[in-house]
């Protein structure tokens, strides 16, 4: 069924896209979103039950077979995060967990201490950790060697939209881990998406560049075709950069006007 | 509440609920989440498995956690 996807560990994503549905407006923009980007994953955060929740996230997710990537979005310790993560093991009965361990709450960047400590401790629990990470290849290489099933750099802060301010380090590390990675968060547009592809990540995850954009449904579908661009493009292998110009039509045969 | 039962007070998502002594975790989830699916349940920091919730009564001062998924991440 799935023309271009990746399967990491068991979690089959459709055309490379791990939907973050943060920051959905509603149900039924949800579900145009997963129509028009044909994702089969996508996350969702534990909070404390609402008495004013009509319909749960889980039953859209579902209607439209969706495999669930339940995150520990919030969490600021390793305790916290392997908490939440055995809670949501428990509620949604899956042993995947995108594991987020923020050190500050005005850039939300990870604390790779932290994180490295709970993805060990998930890892030996049984979990399939998929952690969301800074763009360092060391820190990318400690998670791989932790037993996580895939590394997930930032581009940038989450929601900034600022694109992958470091490209090199996200080439770096996928060059060092033989894990996939996953370009997560700082992605703004669908160039940006293309970028990570290009730079031979395996998969982006995109919440608020889909979810906040004026149109969520069409950005969803012009992120699906930048992955599937700039993957072809990765593939395909791009021309060396060069200083100066190389003329491609034949210097041979000019006519003497 | 004129059940003839002795009140206890315990804290469920933060607030202070006054209940009967002898409420299980499967009461409670019943009151506080009755139509919504994909719950976990933990007790001053402990998981308790779904297969608990029937048997596992509330202690008085007791912190209760009900927690579910919602659009995140």
């Amino acid at each position: 069924m799935i023309e271009e996807g990746v399967d990491i560990a068991g979690l089959k994503v459709a055309n490379r896209l791990l939907l973050g549905t943060g920051g959905v407006q509603s149900h039924e923009v949800l579900e145009k979103v997963i129509e028009a980007s044909k994702a089969s994953v996508a996350t969702v955060a534990m909070r404390r039950v609402s008495a004013t929740s009509k319909q749960s996230i889980l039953d859209v997710l579902d209607a439209h077979n969706v495999t669930i990537l339940p995150n520990t979005a919030g969490c600021y310790s390793a305790h916290e995060a392997v908490l939440t993560a055995e809670m949501a093991r428990d509620a949604l009965e899956t042993d995947y967990v995108k594991l987020e361990v923020i050190g500050d709450e005005d850039t939300l960047l990870p604390d790779v201490n932290e994180l490295l400590r709970a993805a060990e401790i998930l890892y030996d629990k049984g979990f399939k950790v998929f952690p969301y990470t800074t763009d360092d290849p060391i820190i990318a290489k400690r998670l791989e060697q932790a037993g996580c099933v895939a590394v997930m750099p930032l581009g940038a802060p989450i929601g900034s939209g600022l694109g992958i301010r470091n490209p090199h380090n996200i080439a770096l590390i996928v060059d060092s881990v033989n894990v996939p990675v996953i370009l997560d968060a700082g992605i703004g547009t669908a160039s940006e998406a293309a970028h990570a592809m290009e730079l031979g990540c395996s998969g982006v995850l995109i919440a608020s560049a889909i979810t906040r954009a004026q149109n969520p449904p069409m950005m969803a579908a012009a992120m699906k075709h930048a992955i599937i661009a700039g993957r072809n493009a990765y593939l395909a292998g791009r021309i060396p950069r060069r200083f100066r110009a190389l003329a491609s039509s034949p210097m041979d045969g000019i006519a003497n006007l | 509440m004129n059940s003839g039962n002795i009140l206890m007070s315990i804290s469920v998502n933060g607030e202070y609920h006054d209940i009967d002594t002898g409420t299980t975790v499967a009461h409670l989830v019943e009151r506080y989440a009755p139509a919504t699916r994909g719950i976990s349940v933990a007790i001053d920091g402990d998981i308790v498995p779904k297969s608990m919730w029937a048997e596992t009564q509330l202690k008085e001062d007791c912190r209760v956690e009900i927690i579910t998924a919602v659009a995140g991440g």
